[in-house]
């Protein structure tokens, strides 16, 4: 490398910004963690994280009373996670780029080249998942599961630190750990980017094929006036929250949403609460607005989004009734809401937002055990029927705590249940970068552990010849 | 030295030895006499686990009096199981030991109570206002946590003492049904105490009639004798307890023995689904092991700073071989939690105590094996004793070995990534110890030369990496645990991002010194803040619900966390002081004669990532 580039480089791969990314990498952590008091964790994430900018209030770090309510306004501007993300791995890179050279020559730098290609190889294929299985469930073996991938983790480890070893010698440990650190990064980026989470709700005997988001949600139009399908027609969420009037050439109204609730709480309609709907459901119950759901909160909540909505007769512009839509408004009690407009009828609903999936899942049966005289959960399961047709797939699996069921790319995990009710609600997650952190916890691992070995060994060496 | 205080360490250890030993004896009852210990092995399940009548007599007590032991009328000490059985058997005397502890005086005025030394009441002193109390407790009950002051807080915590009381008594009461009498009166009385056993079902009672058959399972004493009653069929536990009970009551010494070794008979033939190490789990509650090991950690630390004045060689032999001795016993007490409870050694906070403190003194412990300095040995007994402070003040709410919440409940993260973090973050707190000693050891006094100063430096920055090797692992362990379990390796949630905190920091002191940004004042000064940083990741995030807003803020955790971070930032602050000033200035400043340990130190090597010119 010339001397020139290096001199450039040199300031963007010192220790001193490195020092400092970490002290502004504590403080956002901090910021990320005391603002879950007061939002849910996806609006921290949006907020803190995985941004390149964000605003620290002042306020955030001192108690929520009336004491502190100077505060409110005052803060200042500070990089968001995924700058702070970026300038560290900038650094990282340059500074291995300046500071450390190759050590080997000749046969055995070859020789390492090699090793490090065929590690860097079987680490791809760890990653792309070419050693797991296509439906996997495990019953009470996490040791064994997790043992298996780090094994495979360690593999990958052993074969790059011995590539390492040969190419860099005494650095082979901090060359290492640091690559296994830029892994971590790297899954945390494609996490945030492409991981899809959801949720399956499934009562007894019931077959759903597809998943529901609550962190976003959706109104959906439907049509069920053909036998052979729904038509369904969506509004997304960005255009509910601009309260956007609502147009289609295929539907005979408009919709003009009058309030947008990101929270709500529905209560009986009664004297003193004011109620804005004049037909549908809204009649027997009122939406209040709530205050987000925190990250910190024990009950694990989710926001109960709601909208009020006006609905008009396109042709004639005639008013047909001021209507509340909830994702509440689920279940027997609550009938679907009915427009009418000349022949059609059409079916509204606010819900949370769907992916359709081209396999079905089946709750057999779901079960729930306490510990003997208490009310504390000692395991809950679900028995279900996975069905794919395009892949012939018909079978039972058990899912329980601890124990998902990985297919397809996604994994199904227990994650909750209603009490009282024999439904269970299923964790479904997408993220293709899932072994990255089985791979960068062996890698960093090794890494340290040759890198502190060396230190140690030092250490004691001269101890010895005291 | 001489052969006299050559042998003052081994006497020193052999007596408190002794004294441990003397506790470690169970004690027995008086032949002739109630076998109330033996009583206080017999199996019970309350809170998910089988465990003796005695854990649950302690425990139960701890949180109505703050004491494993009560006070009898001529004030002698006498052990929980007493009076637990005098509550079950509602004896006169339980409502006369003067065991609630109430110290709020606002609280105490309601009741119509007096102060007295100790704040202990009996139920009889306040039972005539409980009515009154119960519907303040309801009102309170409704308030947000926010609105709640101090008093609402203490009228809560005392009616929940009483309900205590009162679902220990209800839940072995023996239903009073006159077989004999008419039928009218006979389904009254049935139907009195079917209502007696719903107004407690709901409330967890604890579960002293073990499974009868195949598909039994353990049940209250109150519910089983009422099932017999109703069915016919009679319960062979359920008569030996309530004939137990009975004979309590009426004092009758020989009945009360008789059916003690029936049940026992009974029991031996009919083995439990479980097998609970009872009478193993009522010696180590009696032993009370954490309490002796720190008491022996303070008489360490105490042999530990009486060396700084004179004796030190001595002293420190002393004050090592002691703390190697408290050491087998807390080691000992870790084991015999986890062949207790069947589970690795930390599932809860109190456990992270325990543990924390274990690991800090098996770090200090080899620091002074490696340099016999004093200083291993005074930050492993200050750091036991602190840990084992902390985890007596977690353990007021009852049982410390609790049943896993389904969701955390898989033993070999449990081993495994817990362990390892909660190792990570004992060493960090040890660094931090380590780097106050240093700078109080400087600025205060004049003994702190550059040799001992390149060894502290030494100290630290060894344990840092130790730590930073142990928090990383555990950190993304945990991490892979929560892929594992709910696939999603890292969340951003309070306690991840804590962990995460102190691995960054870690890394921060590391790089700082391999930059050369700091030399042993400052990695000293960023050890410290290290300890900030562990403190909220162990404490601070499990506040974030609830403590900053709490009117009870003095008493709360939140309270101590803050004046822990204010006393770190003052040390960093004295840290800091111009080192010109330090009253070891001189000797800082002075070279050190030949008794160096080693050829080079690290204080005087280039830092070591700094680039250097290409080699050839």
């Amino acid at each position: 490398m010339g001397d020139a580039v290096k001199n450039i480089l040199r300031p963007v791969a010192s220790l001193k910004l490195t020092v400092a990314l970490f002290a502004m990498s504590v403080f956002i952590v901090l910021a990320g963690t005391v603002a879950q008091i007061d939002k849910g964790i996806s609006t921290v994430l949006d907020e803190y994280f995985r941004c390149f900018g964000t605003w620290i209030d002042l306020s955030l770090f001192f108690p929520r009373n009336e004491n502190w309510a100077f505060l409110k306004g005052f803060g200042f501007p500070f990089p968001g996670g995924w700058l702070i993300g970026a300038a560290l791995m900038i650094n990282i890179i340059t500074a291995h780029l300046i500071r450390f050279r190759i050590a080997a020559k000749g046969a055995r730098l070859t020789a390492g080249l090699l090793i490090l290609t065929a590690g860097g190889v079987l680490t791809w294929l760890i990653v792309i998942g070419v050693f797991s299985q296509e439906v996997a469930t495990t019953e009470g073996a996490a040791f064994w599961r997790v043992l298996y991938r780090l094994i495979q983790g360690g593999g990958a480890a052993a074969i790059l630190l011995a590539g390492c070893w040969l190419v860099f010698k005494k650095r082979a440990g901090i060359v290492l750990l640091h690559s296994g650190v830029l892994l971590l990064l790297v899954h945390e980026v494609f996490t945030g980017v492409a991981a899809v989470e959801g949720t399956m709700r499934i009562n007894p005997g019931q077959t759903i094929n597809y998943l529901t988001h609550s962190s976003t949600f959706e109104l959906a139009i439907i049509d069920r006036s053909d036998p052979e399908f729904d038509d369904v027609r969506v509004v997304p969420r960005a255009r509910l929250r601009r309260m956007d009037l609502i147009q289609d050439d295929k539907l005979p109204f408009d919709i003009a949403v009058v309030q947008y609730m990101k929270n709500s709480m529905l209560v009986r309609p009664q004297p003193g609460v004011t109620n804005r709907a004049t037909a549908g459901s809204g009649l027997r119950a009122v939406a209040i607005e709530e205050p987000e759901t925190s990250g910190v909160d024990t009950e694990q909540t989710i926001n109960i989004p709601s909208i009020y909505a006006t609905i008009t007769e396109k042709d004639t512009g005639e008013l047909i009734g001021t209507y509340l839509f909830s994702v509440f408004l689920d279940g027997p009690q609550w009938p679907p809401q009915l427009v009418t407009v000349g022949e059609k009828t059409y079916e509204i609903e606010l819900r949370f937002g769907r992916t359709y999936k081209p396999y079905s899942i089946q709750l057999v049966e779901f079960r729930h055990d306490k510990y003997v005289g208490t009310q504390k959960a000692k395991n809950f399961s679900s028995l279900v029927r996975l069905v794919d047709e395009r892949r012939g797939v018909d079978r039972t699996v058990k899912i329980w705590m601890n124990n998902p069921l990985r297919y397809a790319g996604e994994t199904f995990y227990q994650s909750s249940f209603e009490p009282g009710k024999k439904l269970t609600i299923l964790q479904v997650v997408r993220n293709d970068g899932w072994m990255l952190p089985y791979l960068a916890c062996m890698i960093v691992g090794a890494g340290l552990t040759l890198q502190f070995g060396y230190t140690l060994v030092g250490f004691l060496r001269r101890k010895v010849t005291l | 030295m001489t052969s006299a205080s050559r042998l003052i360490p081994w006497v020193v250890v052999l007596a408190l030895g002794g004294w441990l030993a003397k506790n470690a004896v169970p004690p027995r009852d008086a032949a002739g006499e109630m076998q109330v210990q033996e009583f206080g092995r017999l199996p019970v399940v309350y809170q998910g686990r089988v465990k003796p009548f005695d854990t649950l007599a302690r425990n139960g007590l701890v949180i109505i009096s703050d004491r494993q032991t009560w006070r009898d009328a001529e004030n002698k000490r006498r052990p929980a199981i007493e009076w637990l059985l005098d509550v079950m058997a509602e004896t006169e005397g339980a409502y006369e030991h003067k065991v609630f502890r109430i110290v709020n005086l606002q609280l105490l005025d309601t009741l119509g109570l007096e102060r007295r030394p100790g704040y202990r009441y009996a139920f009889n002193e306040f039972q005539s206002k409980l009515r009154q109390l119960d519907e303040q407790a309801g009102r309170i009950a409704r308030l947000e946590r926010q609105q709640r002051d101090a008093y609402a807080n203490q009228v809560l915590e005392f009616s929940s003492k009483v309900r205590l009381f009162h679902l220990l008594m209800r839940s072995h009461r023996i239903p009073e049904i006159d077989r004999d009498g008419d039928e009218q009166a006979m389904r009254s009385a049935l139907s009195r105490e079917i209502a007696l056993w719903r107004s407690i079902e709901g409330r967890e009672p604890p579960h002293a009639v073990p499974p009868h058959g195949e598909n039994d399972e353990w049940k209250p004493f109150l519910f089983a004798a009422l099932r017999a009653e109703v069915s016919g069929h009679a319960d062979p536990a359920v008569e030996h307890l309530a004939g137990m009970l009975r004979a309590h009551k009426l004092s009758d010494v020989a009945a009360f023995n008789d059916a003690l070794v029936d049940y026992k008979a009974f029991l031996a033939s009919h083995p439990l689904k479980e097998q609970p190490a009872l009478g193993f789990e009522a010696m180590f509650n009696h032993f009370e092991p954490f309490y002796r090991c720190s008491a022996l950690y303070i008489v360490a630390l105490v042999l530990g700073f009486f060396s700084w004045l004179g004796f030190s060689k001595v002293l420190n032999r002393t004050a090592f071989w002691l703390m190697f001795l408290t050491f087998a016993v807390h080691t000992w007490a870790l084991i015999a939690r986890i062949y207790i409870s069947g589970y690795p050694p930390i599932t809860n906070l109190y456990g992270t105590a325990v543990f924390i403190g274990w690991g800090a003194v098996l770090l200090g412990l080899i620091l002074e094996v490696i340099y016999a300095l004093g200083i291993g040995n005074l930050i492993a007994a200050a750091s036991g004793f602190l840990t084992l402070l902390i985890a007596h003040f977690l353990a007021g709410d009852g049982d410390t070995l609790e049943m896993m919440q389904a969701v955390l409940d898989t033993k070999f993260w449990l081993a495994t990534h817990v362990i390892i973090i909660n190792f990570g973050y004992a060493a960090t707190f040890l660094a931090g110890g380590l780097a106050v000693i240093y700078v109080l050891r400087g600025v205060l006094t004049r003994s702190l030369d550059k040799h001992t100063e390149g060894i502290f430096y030494r100290m630290i920055y060894g344990i840092i990496c130790f730590g930073m090797l142990l928090s990383f692992v555990g950190t993304v362990l945990g991490g892979l645990w929560a892929d594992d379990s709910w696939g999603r390796f890292w969340g951003w949630d309070p306690k991840e991002n804590g962990a995460l905190m102190i691995v960054l920091w870690n890394a921060l002191i590391l790089h700082a010194r391999w930059g050369g940004m700091v030399k042993a004042r400052g990695i000293a000064v960023l050890a410290i803040f290290g300890s900030i940083v562990t403190s909220w990741s162990w404490f601070g995030v499990n506040q974030l619900g609830v403590g900053l807003h709490s009117y009870g803020f003095t008493d709360s955790v939140a309270f101590w966390l803050l004046l822990f971070v204010l006393c770190q930032l003052t040390f960093m602050g004295v840290g800091l002081w111009p080192r010109a000033r330090w009253r070891s200035a001189a000797s800082l400043s002075q070279q050190v004669a030949k008794r160096v340990d080693g050829p080079r130190r690290s204080t005087e090597r280039p830092p070591r990532n700094r680039p250097r010119p290409a080699q050839a």
